[in-house]
């Protein structure tokens, strides 16, 4: 009983000390970490843009290293800056033969961000069914929230129970689109500030993908492998998302952004909506953030990794028009960094940047590190042999020691000796 | 000092009892009461109201005539143009004026004060943006403005006062004849706005001044120098506490000026025209005030626990119309009324006037002196009989005949004195 | 023996629970109170969103209860022990050591639990009248660390008031500290659902250390 106690205190002990002294580590010596470069995509030069950050500094460059003046920069990226580019009368009145106004410019721009943490977040299991034909300019709230489990459900939130007719007539029609619950993916926008609703996609048991709309308080709800044209069919057949992201744009082309079981990420576009997948060679969805900001010429899909920058730019058309790739420094890399590798043989965490779960985030050591507990393990042995006090029951300090390096030293100097 | 000390308790607890039971008795007791919202028809020339009632929200005229979405939205083409617009039903012109999106949309103003704003917390130290350095988006500058006896830039990063630029500041200042130390400021120390106006300040003497940074320059001017003939008696007269800044798409209105006398101006055009904002019962520090102005009129509402008032203006600041409604305030509710009753005093820590924490006592209805009376004869009677009235329970008494049921509880709460 | 020793605790505690029992269910109430006024003041559906994107919880600031109480309970339980070495006496019964401290602990944990019950319960019944089931497991998601760790509180709070020596008491003290914050992260709605297997077998492990204390208190170090 004894012994096992102490190996509690020991273990609990080493993993506390995993946790904060990497943490008190990183608030002593935490530098501000230089960001990866703003990216763009010129409409004039066909190529990528950087605005990088250097010592404070900004610089503009293209891909080549280029430099170029805050003003040159500008006119290069009409679509970008068109207000300070009209207001010093800079503004080009077409470019390649389209014409360029404010209010185009302004209605074909999007942006939407998907980051790692969006893939594995918890979430109440209630969402708002927007009414999308209200007939109204704004949307608006509705007064109930659905549940999908089971079955299909509507809560009324006044009274804290189920709309039993509503309810109903939409049970009618999941079951005449033979939806499999329970649902695995479902992805909606509950907000009302957004141009238009495209209601939720779906995804049910059977892995097939649905899309469902209010409309003036009827269902509407498709089984989108049976919306599109036969050439599309197949694809939508064999196509089983586990993330799906809707967020509304003005103009209305891209409806959702969606991560099949393979992991290759995919745009639906368009009224029939057709899949456009993106050919990124370094994108992992539980790893990098992705960002798909489109304008009146192009449509530039960015991915963020701790390590790497990867730039993909398509036409209106979704032809390829352009593809970069860059390794970043890592702060793991950095000094500091380094350091840290060496000393902490593993580190601690219970938050993570790429899940809104808490967990068990155990980040280990470098190879440098094994040589640092080594050491510390001999010392300790050392110093026990000297003072008569090796003995068989120490061995669980001595494998705190082996397993923790420095923080098993430590542990040892602040726990009570064994007798 | 038995005596004392126990007075010296039950002075204590009738204090706090004050403060937590009426605070607990509205917890039980509060209804969501929300005030009407006050709009104006500029094709009927008459006041509308969108009014909430128990759970639900009813449109109508001042005479009470219910109205349904689509005609209440129809009466008030200029607040429902998107929505007109979209089902195509959106006049041409009204009053001559032609209706078009990109006038509509342009010829905005809103604007919010509240009493808490005007007299509230802050830390002196606010940024002074560049109004004109060419960019079409507003920056936030490194530094900030200490204004007070003197005037400072202090640079946020190194936590250094920038000499220089407080010299050039300093010299610009008595230039323009500004006595130290400044009392009133007013501004809007953020980029999210189409311009930057800069800030009013009122120096020690009471007169008004407006300062804006141009290409790290300092531009100051007495506005009553600026102000045209007619206009500047009247700035030279006024004796602001509350410059409010909110810069707007028209740039036609500078600021609204709220005087020691509770008038609120307009501060308006190139010539700083100083329009008084014709209220009749304007508290400041009691009531919201909500400027909501269009292509036609200006609506100024200002509404307060036991009463809202409207006036419209037109577009050259001219009355058009008013319109005043007293509301029922709390007090005047049944659950109001039973509290003035029940609790002879309340004590807050919190007001809706200030941002600021203080000591905020309301006294209770006459029918509250006669519950203490009751209770104190009910309680001489009751010691009495207990054979307890003595005149170490003084403390006791007193509680009960200043404090009522808190003098009650208490003695009941509290250990018996011997 | 056992029951013996579980009476003489609740002799000794019956009063101080009893005012805990009470002014936790009074506080619990309040929060419903406060529930009852919000939905009064706004729309359902106002609450309703305001729970399900924002994470507003009624009974959030029910938080720190648990904690407070693992530590009120185990000082109210062993200070009169320690003081004047009273657990000597007990440590001298007929027992095997570790079994008489361990019927201390199991009297200290099933109190607690008693204690906070009735209050959890009112605040069940009151979340299920205006919410749906969801509300309720997100009760029992956010609520089970904050519990757990009142368990933690008062085991670590036996381990280290049983500790004879103040050197180590500080240990003690740091330990405790640094793992009780960890029960207290804030998190959305079942975002602690992995960890809550771990969390409860880390709370079960931590009854071992206060035999730990307790053996070094009978053989009398630090006196």
């Amino acid at each position: 009983m004894k012994l096992l106690a102490r190996l509690v205190l020991l273990v609990v002990g080493l993993l506390l000390l995993g946790h904060y002294l990497p943490q008190g580590y990183w608030l002593l010596v935490a530098k501000r970490w230089p960001h990866g470069p703003v990216v763009f995509y010129s409409c004039i030069t066909k190529d990528f843009l950087f605005l990088r950050s250097t010592n404070g500094a900004m610089a503009r460059m293209d891909r080549n290293g280029k430099t170029y003046s805050r003003a040159e920069f500008e006119t290069l990226l009409p679509l970008d800056n068109w207000a300070q580019l009209a207001r010093d009368g800079r503004m080009p009145k077409s470019v390649e033969g389209v014409e360029l106004s404010p209010g185009k410019i302004r209605y074909e721009r999007m942006s939407m961000r998907i980051r790692p943490d969006m893939l594995d977040t918890p979430e109440v299991p209630l969402h708002p069914l927007l009414e999308s034909e209200s007939g109204r300019v704004r949307l608006e709230t509705p007064g109930d929230f659905m549940r999908l489990g089971n079955g299909i459900a509507f809560l009324s939130a006044a009274t804290n129970a189920i709309e039993t007719e509503k309810s109903a007539r939409f049970a009618k029609a999941f079951a005449a689109a033979r939806f499999a619950f329970p649902s695995t993916v479902i992805a909606g926008n509950p907000n009302i500030l957004k141009p238009y609703d495209e209601g939720y996609f779906l995804v049910d048991a059977a892995g097939a993908t649905f899309h469902l709309l209010q409309v003036r308080g009827e269902p509407v709800l498709r089984r989108i492998s049976e919306a599109v044209p036969a050439a599309a069919k197949a694809q939508w057949e064999s196509l089983k998302p586990t993330f799906v992201h809707v967020q509304e744009q003005e103009c209305r082309e891209i409806r959702a952004f969606l991560v099949d079981q393979n992991r290759r990420p995919w745009l639906v576009v368009g009224k029939d909506y057709r899949l456009v997948p993106l050919p990124l060679e370094h994108y992992d969805p539980a790893k990098a953030s992705l960002a798909v900001r489109g304008d009146l010429f192009n449509r530039l899909i960015t991915v963020n990794s701790e390590d790497h920058l990867e730039l993909l730019a398509f036409n209106r058309d979704y032809a390829e028009v352009g593809r970069y790739n860059e390794d970043l420094p890592t702060r793991k890399a950095s000094e500091a960094g380094v350091t840290a590798r060496v000393l902490f043989p593993f580190s601690l965490e219970f938050e993570d940047d790429a899940s809104g779960f808490m967990g068990f985030y155990l980040k280990a050591g470098s190879l440098g590190t094994l040589l640092v507990s080594g050491a510390c393990l001999l010392g300790v042995a050392g110093w026990l042999a000297a003072r008569k006090r090796l003995s068989w029951r120490r061995l669980p300090d001595l494998l705190a020691v082996a397993v923790g390096g420095i923080y098993g030293v430590l542990l040892i100097f602040l726990l009570p000796k064994t007798e | 000092m038995k005596t004392f000390a126990r007075t010296l308790l039950f002075a204590s607890g009738v204090i706090l009892l004050a403060h937590y039971l009426p605070a607990g008795y509205w917890l039980l007791s509060a209804k969501m009461r929300r005030p009407p919202i006050v709009y104006y028809s500029c094709t009927e020339k008459q006041f509308m109201f969108f009014r909430y009632t128990n759970q639900t929200a009813i449109r109508m005229d001042a005479h009470g005539k219910v109205y349904e979405r689509e005609e209440f939205e129809r009466i008030l083409p200029i607040d429902h143009w998107m929505q007109l617009l979209r089902d195509g039903k959106l006049p041409d012109t009204v009053g001559g004026v032609a209706l078009t999106a990109e006038a509509l949309r342009r010829e905005r103003l809103s604007f919010r004060i509240k009493p808490t704003m005007i007299d509230t917390p802050s830390v002196n130290l606010t940024p002074l943006l560049d109004a004109d350095t060419g960019r079409v988006r507003l920056e936030m500058p490194e530094d900030f403005m200490r204004l007070g006896a003197t005037i400072e830039f202090i640079h946020a990063q190194t936590n250094v006062v920038e000499r220089e630029k407080s010299a050039l500041f300093q010299r610009a200042f008595a230039e323009a004849g500004f006595v130290f130390p400044a009392t009133v400021l007013g501004g809007n120390p953020s980029t999210m706005k189409p311009y930057d106006e800069g800030y009013y300040v009122a120096d020690a003497t009471g007169a008004t001044f407006h300062l804006r940074q141009l290409r790290g320059k300092p531009d100051i001017h007495r506005v009553s120098s600026l102000a045209s003939a007619e206009d500047k008696p009247k700035w030279e007269a006024l004796k602001p506490i509350y410059f409010h800044v909110q810069e707007q798409d028209t740039r036609e209105v500078h600021a609204i000026i709220v005087d020691k006398s509770n008038q609120a101006w307009f501060a308006v055009g190139k010539n700083y025209r100083l329009v008084p904002i014709p209220l009749q019962h304007y508290d400041p520090a009691r009531m919201s005030l909500v400027v909501r102005g269009d292509l036609i009129n200006r609506l100024i509402s200002a509404t307060g626990e036991d009463s809202v008032e409207a006036v419209v203006l037109n577009r050259d600041y001219g009355l058009v119309d008013r319109y005043t409604e007293p509301l029922v305030p709390r007090a005047a509710t049944p659950a109001g009324k039973l509290a003035r009753a029940i609790f002879p005093f309340t004590l807050r820590f919190e007001d809706v006037s200030t941002g600021y924490l203080g000591v905020f006592t309301e006294v209770g209805s006459r029918i509250a002196l006669l519950v203490n009376g009751g209770l104190l004869v009910l309680m001489l009677v009751w010691l009495g009989s207990r054979k307890q009235l003595r005149l170490s329970r003084l403390p006791d008494l007193l509680a009960v005949a200043i404090g009522g049921i808190y003098g009650v509880a208490l003695v009941f709460l509290l250990p018996k004195a011997d | 023996m056992f029951k013996a020793l579980v009476y003489k605790e609740w002799i000794k505690l019956r009063l101080y629970w009893t005012l805990i029992v009470v002014a936790h269910l009074l506080f619990c109430v309040y929060l419903c109170l406060q529930l009852r006024h919000a939905f009064k003041l706004h729309d359902a559906l106002a609450v309703w969103s305001n729970w399900v994107s924002k994470g507003y919880l009624f009974f959030k600031p029910a938080k720190n209860i648990p904690l407070l109480l693992g530590v009120v309970l185990g000082c109210l339980q062993f200070f009169p022990e320690i003081l004047n070495k009273k657990l000597r006496l007990v440590l001298h019964l007929p027992l095997v050591e570790d079994r008489a401290v361990g019927v201390h602990l199991l009297a200290g944990l099933f109190l607690f639990t008693l204690a906070l019950l009735p209050g959890l319960a009112v605040l069940a019944v009151c979340g299920a009248s205006y919410f749906p089931w969801e509300f309720l497991l997100n009760f029992w998601y956010i609520y089970l660390p904050w519990f757990l760790g009142g368990y933690a509180a008062y085991l670590l709070t036996v381990f280290t008031l049983v500790e004879p020596t103040w050197r180590l008491r500080v240990t003690c003290l740091l330990l405790s500290a640094a793992l009780l914050k960890l029960f207290y992260i804030d998190s959305f709605y079942d975002g602690w659902r992995r960890l809550l297997p771990g969390m409860v077998l880390l709370t079960v492990a931590l009854v071992l250390l206060p035999l730990l204390s307790s053996n070094r208190f009978s053989k009398g170090y630090g006196s």
